[in-house]
């Protein structure tokens, strides 16, 4: 009887024939097999020949207790229960599923609708990753390219993320994962609730209570139903225990859950995925940016570093050959740049005087840099000899001559005085030089002294251009000016009134018309002279010039991620971020902040004010605002400094940038002479200054503030100093009356007066005009200002750029910064005082500044050399100007300085005064002059655009962050209510069981 | 060897509510073609016959652009109106066609939201920055409007690729009809929904493509015939569409599958040319000026307006466009000339595969025929 029943034939639809299950035993019905042949033998012998496309079901089982008939085979399909890790495996594993689903489905239009649908979520990431990677190339920094993958990541991770952090609420309150997925039978991944009009119930037949599929065997060792998971689904979704077909119940319920989920999802998903990419990529915006910053320096730093080691090995190895030092280097020349300059040099070495100009302009332009053209033109000279110049006779030489012919004859002609015009024959005020046919005459007989009279008629009839030797160029020469002269000779200008001829001007005509001619020919000979230039020197001169460019490349790479004020650099960085902490921890309020960021410098130096005021009236806010200042000062400023002693070094060490000066200029003497070494020492310290400069701007930039603060809570002290007494502390009745817009005020009127003046030039702009303008405004009247009070500049500079006081030095409560601080103060002073000022020129020459400035950096290591090279860079830009005696002079006063007066406390009475006269001398001789702008350009950032541009960058995020926090909060907002209303009876869910009497039942 | 899917959609509309496993309807299992197209006429025409409020399904004969965007902001109207207060109440009708059109809302809201996110974290309270920002929001804008733009283009490229080379319209709507008697939630939902006959390669409305009035196999096979034409098929009119439903099923995958493909190259492209600064030229305040003032201003002659319409179109339109790619193309550094350059040449190069392989491919020509006994049906076998 079983037999008969397994041999019932069922049918199953197959759509592919490969999966036909040849091996299976198959038993189709028995009269199909002719001749009694197994059906099995019949396939072995046609293997190619499976046409048919059905296969018969598996048995069904135990007759006695199944039902018979058809029947599907049982489902293969199984919950999905992964971890984490699990599920980043699946999904990683299912890309490479998409990438054959789109091939199948591309190429050879094989595939389903699940498939399909799979390669739109590949297309949107590839195509997501493709836009990054577009946006990233657009992109001229490392951080700005990074953050366009950054966001792609946080889309997509808030896009996966999003569902879950929805669904384990509802999952928590309901028992229904929305997000859970299974495998079907045909090994698909899909949501359980994917389709709600297709509902799953037997892959929970199985399931335990966390959801986790088991074997029916493992099951049943823990449960003795089925369907427990949907059992405690039931309990949390409230659906009574004692209804008939609970399960279904309960699936019809988890369904409701599950579409008002999706649904909600959909809903939020288009504000959240932006709203949480949006936090999450700016949460990874500090991490990435510190992380770039690190390794672009440490890689800069390395390779500087490599550099500076290979400088040191060719110094001390005294190789001063440009090829030999270029092979040391490792610098290779481009090829393309070798084959513009091949093209520049003719191949025999020939270059006329335009073409040579034209290799030095490329060679000043391509690689040095301006200002090196004259020496570039003395070094290529010295490689290279003149040809004679070489003349052919030809239409253009006759045509030059004839002009030169008659421009000398009309040039001279205008020239005569009225009075002597009678003493000329006429025909010489209508005369028009040599004609061509004279010209071509002149030429054959100069020709014909060559090659013979007939052969020259013939080259001047055939007009053939032909070149002619030395002898015959001077004989050309000659009989130009002879035969032009020829129309008027002595014996035609005899004055027939006074019977007598005079010579006199007629002769002096004569020697003038006859040198100016002979010089013009001869200029014209000459410029068609040719340089024969040595190419080994020429290619050395390139080889040097492309040398010094790379050096600086090298050079400016390492400056371009730390120093200079570039996108992503550190110093930018910086000032991303440190005067937002600034602000922050000034504590202003968010009108205040809107006023900086929106009103203009007047307006905002107003709130500015206001703020300082009130923190210096608070003892502990005033040490607390002091302190945190510092300290980010410190973290900016530091950071910079290391840049900057790498580049230039200490007293110690020298830096690389003073490393390739050397070889450099050393190279330069050995191969190209004084001029191109001349140039280039110029040039580099003039670099060096800049570098210095900029490391004193930045110095100067984050101390301000705090320098400012300083000054608001010593007001009246600062007041009484300028007032009351001189610079060195002396009270002096009389100062007070230096200051002439005070003069005519009472003592109150005039504290009052400048204590808002010293507010205001604290926070605003640093420079003399500013200055002037704000005593004018604050006392209107005094339409003279500051100008007119030398002595009152100086003590204004003196509180506004003078020491701290010993409480900020005490909030601070770090020597080594304050001392820093200090002498930054005074450079800064020096440096804003020596402007083009009648006054204060003279002022610069009386103080003892520069003196003081000097003594605190011969104490203070890493400056010194600092300041010894900005000021032999200030005695070096002076050099032309001092001529070469005097600037030996100066250099070694500077020199004498610095190494003999090392030991400043060591010194006794006599040689402190030698000091004094030495520094007075330089700080004279220093006294350059620069305008005002360049001076204010000098100082750094002021303290009211430093805030200014703080408020501005906070506001932008407060913005953001309002927006976006907002639309997080209302959104789970909206999200929380409706989960809460979720998985209850509402217009389209009624519930109506029937129920049983025993609760028990409920569940199969 | 394929056969053809012999499911009728219809079956869709009388959905399973519950149960334990998949329910394979009755139909997938008839194995023949020929019977169905009279069954489908029987039940459509028992259906409308005896329940007066089912009609049947029909495709929407007059499928011009205008009808097409009528059922576009229907359908994208439905969306907050229908379906969204639908899937919030759990509706237990609700249909997997719902919710992937409520998934189309984050889709078209997304970047837009990201993009004014950006925006309002960038300075732009001074002129210099507030200058910056404008113009980083203007390529921002145009970024996710070429985005959407080119995401059109892919489509309609291979729409019209299939459409003149097979004359199947990918687009084709039919109005599907839902019973509201047999429903008891029926409120919010309406009596029709519009999809696509192609809309799914599964389950294809194949059986919409009979010509219902005919009487002769040739006229009721009308359409097929028509296809079989395209697709380089001659055969007995009797037997024609179960040739092509394969071919048919065919040209779906492979026009889907580079539909989605070709999306990806061309929103890199669309992108990538928002971002050029052919599009800093002109100032989004000017377009605005001209379009609100210059052509729906008050008072202004017809010749004025059609100017400014002229002007609006090349130049804020057609000329940064034009000026955008040739700017992609050159680019403005080493790494985004080769950004670039690549871009335009793969999704060139896409594109051109894309409808040689469909012009190839979904060809009868590319196919075996074989006679499978004396009916004579021919199936197509790859």
């Amino acid at each position: 009887m079983g037999d008969l029943i397994k041999s019932i034939p069922v049918y199953r639809p197959q759509q592919q024939p490969s999966a036909v299950n040849v091996s299976a035993p198959v038993n189709n019905s028995a009269p199909q097999i002719p001749h009694g042949q197994p059906f099995q033998n019949i396939q072995n012998q046609f293997p190619q020949t499976q046409t048919y496309t059905y296969i018969p079901a598996k048995p069904l089982g135990d007759p006695h207790n199944r039902p018979i008939g058809v029947r599907p085979q049982p489902s293969k399909a199984r919950l999905v229960h992964e971890n984490f890790f699990q599920s980043i495996g699946s999904t990683i594993k299912s890309y490479g599923d998409y990438a054959k689903y789109f091939y199948n489905a591309a190429f050879k239009g094989e595939g389903k609708d699940y498939n399909v649908g799979k390669i739109n979520d590949l297309s949107i990431r590839a195509g997501s990753l493709g836009i990054a990677a577009v946006l990233a190339t657009s992109k001229m920094f490392p951080f700005a390219k990074g953050m366009e993958f950054v966001g792609l990541g946080t889309w997509f991770a808030s896009m996966a993320i999003w569902p879950h952090i929805l669904g384990a609420p509802i999952k928590a309150l309901y028992g229904v994962n929305i997000n859970k997925e299974y495998i079907d039978s045909e090994g698909r991944r899909k949501y359980v609730y994917e389709d709600n009009q297709y509902r799953p119930m037997d892959i929970y037949r199985y399931a335990d209570l966390n959801g986790k599929p088991l074997s029916p065997e493992e099951y049943y060792q823990k449960y003795d139903k089925e369907y427990v998971y949907l059992d405690k689904m039931g309990d949390k979704l409230g659906v009574p225990r004692n209804i008939k077909n609970r399960n279904e119940a309960t699936m019809n319920r988890a369904n409701q859950v599950a579409v008002q989920g999706k649904t909600l999802w959909m809903m939020t998903a288009g504000v959240m995925t932006p709203v949480v990419s949006s936090i999450a990529a700016d949460a990874l915006q500090t991490p990435l940016k510190n992380y770039i910053e690190k390794t672009r320096y440490n890689k800069a730093e390395a390779k500087i570093q490599n550099l500076d080691k290979k400088l040191d090995e060719i110094l001390n190895s005294g190789q001063r050959d440009v090829n030999k030092v270029m092979e040391a280097l490792n610098i290779q020349v481009d090829p393309k740049k070798q084959a513009v300059f091949e093209a520049l040099i003719p191949k025999d070495g020939v270059i006329a005087p335009k073409q040579f100009d034209e290799l030095a302009e490329y060679l000043d332009k391509e690689f040095l840099g301006s200002g090196f053209k004259n020496s570039m033109v003395t070094a290529m000279k010295n490689g290279s000899d003149m040809t004679d110049s070489k003349i052919f006779v030809n239409q253009e030489l006759k045509e030059k001559l004839a002009k030169i012919s008659s421009d000398s004859v009309k040039e001279l002609v205008a020239k005569i005085p009225p009075g002597l015009k009678d003493k000329f024959p006429a025909n010489l005020f209508n005369y028009n030089g040599l004609s061509i046919q004279q010209i071509d005459e002149i030429a054959a007989n100069v020709l014909a002294t060559e090659v013979g009279y007939d052969e020259a008629k013939r080259i001047t009839a055939e007009n053939i251009s032909r070149p002619i030797g030395y002898n015959a160029k001077n004989a050309l020469m000659q009989s130009i000016a002879e035969k032009t002269l020829e129309p008027f000779t002595f014996d035609k200008i005899f004055d027939k009134k006074k019977k007598a001829p005079d010579y006199a001007p007629v002769h002096n005509f004569n020697r003038a018309l006859k040198n100016l001619i002979n010089a013009r020919v001869k200029a014209y000979f000459d410029s068609q002279k040719c340089f024969v230039i040595d190419k080994t020197q020429m290619q050395k001169i390139f080889n040097f010039a492309y040398t010094n460019n790379e050096l600086q490349n090298r050079l400016k790479a390492f400056e371009r991620t730390s120093i200079q004020n570039i996108s992503e650099s550190m110093t930018a960085i910086n000032w991303e971020r440190v005067p937002k902490k600034y602000l922050k921890s000034m504590g202003f309020n968010a009108g205040e902040i809107a006023m900086l960021a929106t009103q203009d410098a007047t307006a905002a130096s107003k709130v500015l004010s206001k703020r300082f005021s009130e923190i210096v009236k608070d003892k502990e806010a005033y040490k607390k605002v002091i302190a945190d200042m510092s300290k980010y000062a410190k973290t900016a400023i530091s950071k910079e400094e290391k840049a900057i002693i790498q580049l230039l070094g200490t007293s110690d060490k020298k830096g690389t940038l003073m490393k390739v000066k050397e070889l450099m200029e050393s190279v330069a003497q050995n191969s190209l002479g004084y001029n191109v070494k001349d140039a280039l020492a110029m040039h580099y310290k003039l670099r060096m200054a800049e570098l210095h400069r900029k490391y004193r701007n930045t110095v100067d930039s984050y101390v301000r503030p705090i320098k400012a603060l300083d000054l608001f809570k010593n007001l009246d002290k600062a007041v009484n100093e300028i007032i009351e007494k001189d610079s060195y502390g002396k009270a002096s009745a009389e100062a007070v009356n230096n200051i002439y817009a005070l003069a005519k005020m009472t003592i109150d009127e005039k504290k009052a007066s400048l204590k808002e003046y010293l507010k205001d030039i604290i926070l605003q702009k640093n420079d003399i005009n500013s200055w002037t303008t704000k005593m004018e405004t604050e006392l209107p009247g005094a339409k003279q200002g500051l100008k007119h009070s030398l002595e009152s500049v100086r003590r204004i500079a003196n509180q506004v750029f003078g020491n701290f006081s010993d409480d900020t030095i005490a909030a601070i409560n770090d020597a080594e910064f304050v001392k820093k601080c200090d002498i930054n103060n005074r450079v800064m002073k020096t440096m804003f005082l020596r402007i083009k000022n009648k006054l204060l020129h003279k002022y610069t020459t009386e103080i003892n500044g520069f003196y003081h400035m000097i003594i605190d950096l011969m104490n203070n290591e890493p400056n010194r050399l600092f300041d010894y090279n900005i000021l032999s860079g200030a005695i070096e830009e002076k050099r032309l100007l001092y001529g070469e005696t005097r600037y030996r002079e100066v250099k070694n006063l500077l020199n004498k300085i610095f190494n003999n007066y090392r030991n400043i406390q060591d010194l006794d009475a006599v040689e402190n005064e030698q000091i004094k006269k030495d520094v007075n001398e330089l700080a004279k001789e220093l006294d350059f002059h620069y305008s005002n702008k360049a001076i204010s350009q000098r100082s750094g950032k002021n303290v009211t655009d430093f805030f200014i541009n703080a408020a501005q960058e906070t506001r932008a995020r407060n913005k953001w962050t309002k927006l976006v926090y907002g639309l997080l909060g209302g959104t789970l907002a909206v999200s929380a209510l409706t989960i809460a209303l979720m998985g209850k009876e509402n217009h389209f869910n009624k519930y109506n069981y029937e129920y049983i009497n025993t609760p028990e039942g409920a569940g199969k | 060897m394929v056969t053809v899917s012999t499911i009728q959609n219809n079956q869709a509309n009388h959905a399973v509510p519950s149960g334990s496993l998949p329910v394979i309807s009755k139909s997938s299992l008839q194995p023949g073609f020929q019977g169905q197209k009279k069954l489908q006429e029987e039940e459509n025409h028992s259906l409308s016959y005896y329940k007066n409020d089912i009609h049947k399904d029909e495709l929407v004969k007059k499928n011009t652009l205008a009808k097409r965007i009528g059922i576009n902001i229907e359908k994208t109207l439905d969306i907050p109106l229908i379906h969204f207060p639908r899937g919030l109440g759990g509706a237990p009708d609700y249909t997997f066609f719902e919710f992937l059109q409520t998934a189309k809302f984050p889709y078209y809201i997304g970047g837009p939201i990201l993009a004014a996110l950006f925006y309002a974290g960038v300075k732009k309270d001074n002129f210099r920055s507030a200058g910056a920002a404008q113009k980083v929001a203007k390529h921002m804008a145009l970024g996710v409007g070429l985005y959407y733009v080119g995401a059109a283009l892919a489509k309609s490229i291979i729409n019209n690729t299939v459409k003149m080379s097979r004359g199947v319209d990918l687009k084709q709507p039919y109005a599907k009809y839902i019973s509201k008697s047999s429903n008891k939630s029926g409120f919010f939902k309406k009596d029709v929904e519009f999809h696509t006959a192609f809309e799914s390669a599964d389950f294809t409305r194949v059986d919409l493509l009979y010509n219902e009035k005919g009487k002769t196999p040739e006229e009721i096979n009308k359409y097929y015939i028509e296809y079989g034409k395209k697709y380089g098929i001659k055969d007995d009119a009797n037997n024609i569409d179960s040739t092509i439903k394969p071919l048919i099923k065919k040209t779906i995958v492979m026009a889907r599958a580079w539909q989605y493909a070709l999306t990806a190259f061309f929103v890199t492209l669309g992108v990538g040319m928002a971002n050029q600064p052919a599009w800093d030229k002109t100032s989004s305040e000017g377009f605005k000026k001209t379009v609100t003032e210059g052509i729906f201003g008050k008072d202004i002659k017809i010749k004025d307006r059609l100017h400014n319409a002229k002007v609006v179109a090349y130049d804020y339109i057609l000329k940064p466009f034009g000026q955008s790619f040739t700017e992609f193309w050159k680019g403005h550094s080493k790494g985004s000339s080769i950004a670039g350059k690549s871009v335009i040449l793969a999704t060139a190069a896409a594109t051109l595969t894309a409808i040689s392989l469909l012009l190839t491919k979904t060809s009868a020509k590319d196919h075996k025929l074989e006679t499978t006994g004396n009916n004579k049906i021919k199936e197509v076998q790859k």
